[in-house]
């Protein structure tokens, strides 16, 4: 589904915010992507859109990310941002859900029917059209995953997607992602999240890949986890 | 923000594209008639009026609304009826001297802020039953350009979060600015300090507009945005409203023969 | 909190009618013009860029002060919109902000909207940036020079801005000249002092922790000459009109009226609609009186069934 091959990275000012990253997801896996804050897990979910390039390589269903397949990749691959109000910039939840798809050039009703399964994945369907400045923080996140859903990716890139959100959104955010058949990165300095959701970690430090493998075994070797500023409990 | 109530009614009822040209219509009748036809601004308020009531407004509300509207412009007409040479004169004296009052100049004056007093009553009317999306999205209907209407949109949508921001931070200014003594003591660096934290405020403001900005645009890129602006098709206008704009604007005309028949 | 004090929206009612529709055109040209510069650049991001920069201006014009005397002073942001995305963009930023104003909160007139478009948008966008960019001449280096910059573009746009403000209403025969310019001139020259004063401390805020956002102007982007030249004639024309209109109201006067701007007392459409065939009462005190009892029955009969139907409503629950 997704190669990784020798990903670097880095901004004039600030050198080495990824350095030598390789790493492959398989279809249908959920994988999480956990390090302190500044370890680069937001600029690695960026690489992956292409939305920042570095060097190396990366591959999506087989596919070299560049600019040519850039539209396609674009179709396969979906990010919900840390911030929904960064995504839902439109003026009501429908106009949000429905851009990606206006995009592509769908027919109205086509559109009304994928904005009204997306949202019914994310239990948001009563809001079709709200503000999304009305919503709570919980309910927008869940719409943000909804702007993603509509467009119908097999890859789906989540960051710090439970920065915020209280006990109870937090749940039904875990169900939600639960119920999703889509291929998932979740990048989180949450490692209980991770641990509920997902079974493979790749653990980041200073731009740096120093663990991939197994969530559990990570999880029991706690001199391991403090070091690298984690903490499970 | 605005000052839309939720609620139905007639004035609910209408197609944005034909109370805009509502509004147009009476801000020309009033603001094109002969400016002392009094008997057209009190048909016109009277109408307008009927209407608030028919579609069961706040009154009070929408009065409170039209009278917070301060015009520091104001300021510019506020001398006129003591200066102007125009007779017949009120006097008001006192002891020794006299204040004296053009009277058709502050008939004027009352006529020129009763004129611009309609137009907003009428804006009142239609913001309070209108949310602020659709009167945006309905310009396009009216030509304006896509690329504008979108900034607007994206404005508005920001800008409840931007106020609030500014609100957090004038609190906690605040909380803050226990002034010290020196503040007190000094008028000048204390309104110094006034200007130097709210630019701060100001540019923090603006550095997190654009960075958000940033992050806005990397979230239309991956959901497809080629730089050309593409909305949903705004539907076309029905018979029913293309009679009511023709109505609309039968009754402007009349309205406005009438006021120089009347004035002639 | 947005209606009070907003600097010089000019209401419905204050400008003449043909005055309204001519300050219309140029401010829609001027927009298609913007359009066409920002599609041309096809700098993508810029769009919400705009966007949320004027919802960032838009609320910090909330953000009042105290000057002295218990007067506040808040900003327009015109001068700061120039630096930060361009003149062109800026002119966008400005009309939303100024339209909105309008549109949502009644403030500033809808048919003088035109107008308040032309004095803010327009105006004061490129007086700040035919300002600043000549000052980019002489000012170069110092750790307060982009604020100082700043400082005297923000006075200059507001205060050109008003004296524009001025003689439109001067125009419009609403106000003479010599209190409309007086006036308006002297209380914006002190509210500019706020505008400038704030437009220095945030560009100096955003030059300690931003600099990259002020490269638009300053360094590297060939300066736009068109707006130059125009920005300069403006301020040059205003300021020279201004004071000469102030001392010779009638002249003023004289030349709107021959110029049909002026015809207060007939409305602007007096010659336009010939004589013989109003219907209508010809009596005026008639009419009003007539106008006043169709007004109560209409207003009475309204409420009657409405509350009448509310109640029918509320007892069929």
């Amino acid at each position: 589904m997704l190669e990784v091959r020798n990903l670097n990275f880095a901004y004039p000012e600030n050198p080495c915010l990824l350095s030598n990253i390789d790493f492959s997801i398989l279809k249908g896996e959920k994988m999480a992507v956990v390090g302190p804050n500044g370890a680069g897990k937001t600029t690695l979910l960026l690489n992956l859109t292409g939305l920042l390039i570095g060097s190396g390589e990366i591959f999506i269903q087989g596919m070299p990310l560049c600019k040519k397949n850039l539209p396609a990749i674009r179709q396969i691959l979906g990010m919900v941002f840390q911030s929904p109000d960064d995504q839902l910039f439109s003026s009501c939840v429908y106009d949000d859900v429905a851009y990606g798809l206006i995009y592509q050039g769908k027919e109205k009703e086509l559109i009304d029917r994928c904005v009204l399964e997306a949202l019914q994945a994310v239990d948001m369907v009563d809001h079709k059209d709200a503000v999304p400045y009305h919503l709570s923080l919980g309910e927008k996140k869940r719409v943000a995953i909804a702007t993603v859903l509509s467009m119908q990716p097999q890859l789906l890139l989540f960051d710090e997607p439970t920065m915020g959100l209280d006990a109870r959104a937090r749940k039904q955010f875990i169900q939600i992602v639960r119920n999703l058949p889509q291929t998932i990165l979740l990048a989180t300095h949450d490692l209980k999240l991770a641990a509920t959701l997902c079974e493979r970690l790749l653990v980041l430090d200073a731009g740096h890949l120093v663990y991939d493998g197994d969530i559990r075994t990570a999880l029991q070797d706690t001199a391991f986890l403090e070091k690298h500023g984690l903490d499970f409990e | 923000m605005s000052l839309y109530i939720k609620s139905s009614g007639f004035l609910y009822s209408l197609d944005t594209r034909v109370k805009w040209v509502a509004v147009v219509v009476i801000a020309c009748i009033v603001l094109s008639i002969p400016i002392f036809t009094w008997a057209i601004y009190i048909l016109l308020f009277s109408i307008l009026f009927s209407l608030a009531i028919a579609t069961q407004l706040p009154v009070k509300k929408v009065f409170h609304r039209t009278f917070l509207i301060e015009v520091p412009i104001l300021l510019v007409l506020l001398p006129l009826p003591f200066v102007e040479k125009t007779p017949p004169y009120f006097f008001i004296s006192w002891a020794d001297w006299y204040i004296r009052i053009s009277q058709p100049e502050l008939l004027r004056i009352l006529a020129l802020m009763l004129r611009s007093w309609l137009v907003i009553f009428t804006m009142v009317l239609f913001t309070m039953t209108t949310t602020a999306d659709k009167i945006f999205s309905s310009l396009i209907a009216f030509k304006v350009p896509a690329i504008l209407i979108n900034i607007i949109q994206l404005m508005w949508r920001y800008l409840a979060l931007f106020s609030e921001l500014a609100r957090s931070m004038s609190a906690a200014r605040v909380l803050r600015s226990v002034p010290s003594e020196k503040h007190l003591r000094n008028r000048f660096s204390r309104v110094g300090y006034n200007i130097k934290y709210t630019g701060s405020m100001i540019g923090s403001m603006l550095v997190r507009a654009f960075e958000r900005s940033e992050r806005i645009y990397q979230a239309m890129i991956l959901r497809g945005f080629d730089g050309n602006i593409r909305t949903i098709q705004y539907p076309t206008m029905q018979a029913t409203q293309f009679m009511q704009i023709g109505f609309l604007l039968i009754f402007g005309l009349c309205f406005i023969i009438g006021a120089y028949g009347i004035n002639r | 909190m947005f209606i009070k004090q907003q600097l010089m929206h000019i209401p419905d009612g204050f400008l003449s009618l043909i005055l309204s529709l001519i300050l219309w055109v140029i401010s829609i040209i001027t927009i298609f013009i913007a359009i066409r510069h920002y599609t041309k650049e096809k700098n993508n991001q810029k769009l919400p860029l705009m966007g949320v920069l004027a919802a960032a201006i838009f609320a910090g014009q909330m953000l009042n002060f105290n000057v002295v005397g218990g007067t506040s002073g808040h900003l327009l942001g015109a001068a700061l919109a120039t630096i930060l995305v361009g003149p062109w963009e800026a002119v966008l930023v400005m009309t939303s902000v100024v339209s909105v104003q309008a549109i949502i909160f009644q403030d500033g007139g809808l048919l003088a909207l035109g107008a308040n478009i032309f004095n803010m948008a327009v105006i004061g966008v490129a007086v700040s940036y035919a300002v600043y960019t000549i000052l980019n001449k002489v000012i170069k280096k110092g750790k307060w020079a982009v604020g100082i910059k700043g400082f005297i573009a923000g006075w200059c746009s507001i205060f050109i801005a008003a004296l524009a403000a001025a003689l439109e209403l001067a125009i419009s025969g609403t106000s003479p000249a010599n209190i409309a310019i007086p006036a308006m001139g002297s209380i914006h020259a002190l509210i500019g002092i706020g505008e400038g004063l704030i437009t220095f401390a945030a560009l100096l805020f955003i030059s300690t922790s931003k600099k990259e956002m002020l490269d638009e102007t300053s360094k590297g982007k060939p300066v736009d000459k068109s707006v130059l030249v125009g920005g300069v004639i403006i301020a040059l024309v205003l300021a020279i009109l201004s004071p000469l209109a102030s001392s010779n109201p009638d002249g003023l006067e004289k030349v709107a009226e021959d110029l049909g701007f002026i015809s207060l007392d007939s409305g602007p459409l007096y010659e336009i609609i010939p004589d013989y065939t109003f219907p209508g009462i010809h009596d005026e005190r008639l009419a009003t009186i007539v106008a006043g009892v169709i007004g109560v029955i209409l207003i009475a009969t309204v409420t009657f069934i409405t509350t009448n139907r509310k109640k029918n409503s509320t007892q069929e629950k």
